[in-house]
């Protein structure tokens, strides 16, 4: 008898030598899919390689990038095909479109292995990834609008170069003093501020609109709300920049403001923090970067957006896979200090608070000026299309085409007609 | 006597011939026009999986305009008319007039047939990346000569109108018109001499000869050409997408950008996207048709 | 008589002022580009404008050429070169052996299934889109350079030019080969396809460009970065480096002048194409 149970020992000792080391040493590798076509690709490389190096022979992360317009087509078109891949990045209001079509998976118990909590985020950016109460989305990081300025402007028009603007009477007068005439043939060369007709001038609007306290949509998502007073208003501010304040040319075409920024023909600019490293990449250019003032009258708004992670539905699930993704969620979260040296406030708050974070250059100051002014849109699927007119609405109001009441009065029925249709 | 069904004068042998073109035909080129109409009676989702047949709904909703992307599909086909009215009597007529030209010109007429040709050897998006560029707003090649030269402050040409359908038919014409100049060089070259001949002894102006020769002797190929512009400024895409996005506003969207964000854009609407793409078809032919009759009426 | 020629004369310069004057705007743009391309970013965007960038720096190049993650630009050229060579191949192979049939073969219902071929180059392309999407979803070729080589193959162009020229061919040297024993296959291989090698090379040069510079269904088919092609490899360039004018064009001479160089020498062959079948293939 004690033979048998010995050799029963011994034979469960060596299948387990042979299969254990087997299943050791099986790769499991992973797909990840992004839009960071931008500078920030390669920060987000760095940390694939990092990880890819700190698991090799476990997990190995393979990483394609395409431009964000293309990524989530390509992305449905590939759950639709059966094989997405296995881990990507949303954009927090693109989340809600997803979810109702099986497009990606929660994450609930990700979030409890990983520990993680509202108390380990930026509470607002946390609060967003929950859809009808479960969670879909682990933040990255946060990417806000932010107020450029150009100190070297400043000085000359009298102003101290490290106190920007704080609301909108400052705003205007700023403005009026850094609009000039410089050499006298009759026509204005350095605009106090430029407003574009097209992208980003949504967020711009966003921001005061929502300083103002106004609403987007009803509680239910079933009407617009935003031709409110407060949406009036937002959109007459801006208009006025152009049409009576006169800081800012007309026409301005999209990323028009960001070559006059980086050429000194435009003091003052509102852009996406997106844009810090082409500024510090122009010689000669002075700048200060911070939060967006308070152009709201009740409040200061900062707009932002996030990247989150997110696991699509696999027609065909492979748990080894899943729990590879989910790893390398959990250790890129911990290790956003990296991704904030490429132009992101990190979403945890870990890293936030930390010294070497404070240290990187306008990041460091935006991390800790901007989070607690965040505001995110609501998450609701038909969220991107119903806010599809207001573009349009800002575009005509810009161009004087329509005058703001108009033209939000007209967007606010094209997105109600968007709001009910299945 | 039996006959063969395979090898030399077999039954069966010209079918084998014939056989690899028909097999792609038959599944890229005769079946999708079937399905493609079973689409667009359907609403069907590529995603979730669901194809639920709703008869002519999709048709409908587009006539009567009874959700927001029909309306902007009625604005998308009036965008793109108004490209084909602007962009065709200069895709014509700068042919002409280039042809004309080289056709007069003793030395170097390969030389400038290649320089007026070449740009047909770009892709769409190369061609929009370009004139994006030049078109630019504050830094671009045609304000700064503008500026330099005239004094003219920076004209708005991508974001307004009408500089926006200005840039497109400019880039337009500078892409394709070497197409139809090519047409016309041949057309050109095939009048006889004896009837340049004859007028020349008539004692013919070279605008009588013009009016009584050249132009009617190029009728078939300017049919021809004007066909096929028609149709290829009805199939406006890469501009459009790439220097404008669409706009200012929704004001040059066009039926393929319109009918591809719809189908493959993140709504995936392909049912509904299909039923705009064979309404659109059927305006084309149309048009077509209306074009051929016209011309060959006034025979 | 003096005053006649003189007329004449100044005809001829005004002429050909004028033609040069016109040839010079049309080529400035893609002077344009690559000289941009030669500059660096700050002088891109810099009034007054510097006609001749001097000196020309390589750093826009190098910056699309040495990021093989996010602008794998020799992946482009090997899908763009795989894609347009096999599409040419190919569709050589099947229209030659279409025409063949149409045009030295007997049989019921030739002429009836040729026209009806050719009445389908009349239906608007605009329908074939989402039905061959769906179409190459089932194959599972999303994705994959399959998806813009086979569809094309149903192109009818292709056999209707060719016909038109193997009608041009005497079929006595047809029957004198019969008479020698020769099968169908033989006359096709040793006979009619060395007669036709302009047409051929015509054929084939100008699929092969219309492949390479194909950017809608390219467009929808291809989605990663690394399976894309030059046209829409770019695309994906301008999402990354839109404000950097001077890396643009540095991507946009890469993509366009393989193109270029081809052209130039391939363009007598397009011209022949359209005198050969009294239209061209846009």
């Amino acid at each position: 008898m004690f033979k048998r149970i010995s050799i029963l020992l011994v034979s469960i000792l060596i299948i387990s030598l042979l299969i254990g080391p087997g299943i050791a040493a099986k790769k499991v590798e992973i797909t990840f899919w992004n839009g960071f076509t931008g500078p920030d690709g390669r920060y987000m490389q760095n940390l694939v390689n990092a990880f890819n190096e700190a698991y090799k022979g476990r997990i190995e992360v393979k990483m394609s990038v395409m431009l964000w317009g293309d990524y989530y087509t390509k992305v449905v078109a590939a759950v639709a095909a059966g094989n997405p891949p296995d881990v990507g990045i949303m954009h927090l209001d693109q989340i809600s479109a997803y979810v109702p079509r099986g497009v990606i998976i929660p994450l609930d118990d990700l979030a409890a292995e990983l520990k993680l909590s509202e108390k380990d985020f930026i509470p607002a950016v946390w609060k967003a990834g929950l859809y009808e109460g479960k969670r879909y989305a682990i933040p990255l990081d946060v990417h806000p609008l932010v107020f450029y300025w150009n100190k070297k402007l400043f000085r000359e028009a009298g102003l101290d170069p490290e106190k920007p603007p704080k609301n909108r009477t400052e705003f205007i007068e700023y403005a009026k003093k850094l609009t000039k005439d410089k050499d006298g043939d009759g026509k204005i060369d350095q605009w106090g501020t430029m407003i574009p007709v097209g992208w980003p001038n949504f967020m711009i609007w966003y921001s005061i609109f929502f300083g103002n306290g106004g609403k987007l949509f009803s509680d239910d998502n079933k009407k617009a709300l935003f031709n409110s007073p407060e949406g009036i208003d937002a959109l007459q501010f801006l208009v006025d920049l152009v049409k009576v304040y006169k800081v800012s040319p007309e026409n301005v075409a999209v990323d028009a403001d960001v070559d006059a920024f980086k050429r000194g023909t435009c003091a003052m600019e509102f852009n996406g923090i997106w844009m810090l490293t082409a500024y510090q990449e122009q010689p000669g250019l002075e700048f200060g970067a911070g939060k967006v003032p308070q152009l709201g009258l009740k409040g200061l708004a900062n707009w932002a957006g996030s990247h989150n992670f997110v696991v699509f539905k696999q027609r065909n699930p492979d748990p080894d896979k899943l729990a590879a993704a989910k790893t390398f969620i959990g250790w890129v979260s911990r290790k956003s200090l990296e991704w904030a040296k490429a132009g992101q406030i990190p979403a945890r708050l870990s890293v936030l608070r930390s010294k070497e974070f404070k240290e990187i250059p306008y990041i460091g100051k935006l991390g800790q000026e901007i989070p607690p002014h965040i505001i995110f849109p609501p998450l609701f699927p038909k969220y991107g299309e119903a806010t599809g007119p207001i573009w349009d609405a800002l575009n005509f109001a810009l161009t004087f085409k329509k005058d703001p009441k108009k033209a939000l009065d007209d967007a606010v029925e094209l997105s109600n007609k968007i709001l009910v249709s299945e | 006597m039996k006959k063969k069904l395979f090898g030399d004068k077999g039954l069966l042998t010209p079918y084998l011939y014939l056989l690899p073109h028909a097999v792609f035909f038959t599944i890229f080129a005769f079946y999708p026009v079937f399905k493609g109409l079973w689409i667009s009676l359907h609403r069907w989702d590529v995603l979730s999986g669901e194809k639920s047949f709703v008869g002519f709904k999709n048709y409908i909703d587009i006539f009567l305009r009874r959700n927001v992307p029909a309306q902007y599909y009625w604005e998308a086909l009036w965008n793109t008319i108004q490209f084909v009215i602007y962009s065709v009597p200069f895709l014509v007529g700068i042919a002409l007039i280039l042809a004309l030209l080289i056709n007069s010109v003793k030395k170097g007429k390969g030389f400038f047939r290649t320089v007026f040709f070449l740009p047909t050897a770009l892709t769409v998006s190369v061609v929009a990346v370009i004139w994006r560029w030049i078109f630019n707003y504050e830094s671009g090649l045609l304000n700064y000569i503008l500026y330099s030269l005239f004094k003219i402050k920076n004209i708005p040409w991508l974001t307004q109108q009408p500089g926006a359908w200005i840039s497109i038919v400019v880039t337009t014409i500078w892409w394709t018109v070497g197409w139809n100049m090519i047409y016309f060089i041949i057309g050109l070259q095939n009048i006889p001499e004896e009837l340049y001949e004859a007028a020349k002894i008539d004692g013919a102006s070279w605008w009588q000869t013009f009016r009584y020769i050249t132009l009617p002797s190029l009728k078939p190929i300017t049919l021809f050409i004007f066909v096929t512009t028609v149709i290829a400024s009805f199939n406006l895409f890469g501009q459009s997408q790439l220097m404008t996005g669409g706009g200012p506003g929704r004001s040059t969207v066009t039926v393929m950008l319109h009918i591809y964000n719809e189908g493959f854009g993140t709504n995936l609407r392909m049912g509904s996207a299909s039923a705009m793409a064979y309404l659109t078809a059927l305006i084309m032919i149309i048009v077509t048709f209306i074009q051929v009759r016209f011309f060959t009426r006034s025979e | 008589m003096i005053n006649h020629k003189l007329k004449k004369i100044i005809l001829n310069i005004s002429l050909y002022v004028i033609i040069i004057f016109l040839g010079i705007i049309w080529i400035f743009p893609i002077y344009w580009m690559f000289i941009t391309s030669l500059k660096p970013e700050y002088e891109t965007i810099a009034w007054p404008v510097k006609w001749i960038p001097y000196p020309p720096i390589l750093e826009n190049y190098l910056k699309i050429l040495g990021n093989p993650v996010d602008t794998p630009v020799f992946l482009w050229f090997k899908n763009s070169l795989i894609a347009a060579f096999s599409y040419s191949f190919l569709g050589l192979i099947v229209s030659t052996l279409a025409a063949y049939a149409f045009s030295r073969m007997k049989f019921p219902g030739r002429d009836k299934y040729f026209w009806f071929l050719v009445s389908f180059m009349t239906i608007p392309g605009i329908i074939y889109l989402i039905p061959n999407y769906l179409t190459i979803n089932t194959f599972g070729w999303v994705d994959d350079i399959k998806s813009i080589i086979f569809p094309g193959l149903a192109s009818v162009w292709g056999i209707f030019m060719l016909r038109q020229y193997f009608i041009t061919i005497p079929y006595e040297l047809d029957e004198s080969a019969k008479i020698d024993g020769a099968n169908s296959f033989y006359i096709l291989w040793k006979i009619i396809i060395p007669l036709s090698k302009p047409a051929l090379l015509t054929l084939g040069f100008m699929n092969f460009l219309s492949n390479w510079n194909d950017y809608l269904w390219a467009l929808i088919c291809l989605s990663s970065p690394e399976k894309r092609t030059l046209p829409v490899g770019i695309v994906t360039l301008q999402g990354r480096y839109i404000h950097f004018y001077g890396t643009m064009m540095a991507g946009a001479f890469l993509v366009s002048f393989p193109a270029i160089i081809l052209f130039v020498f391939i363009q007598r062959y397009y011209i022949r194409g359209v005198i050969m079948t009294g239209f061209g293939g846009r």
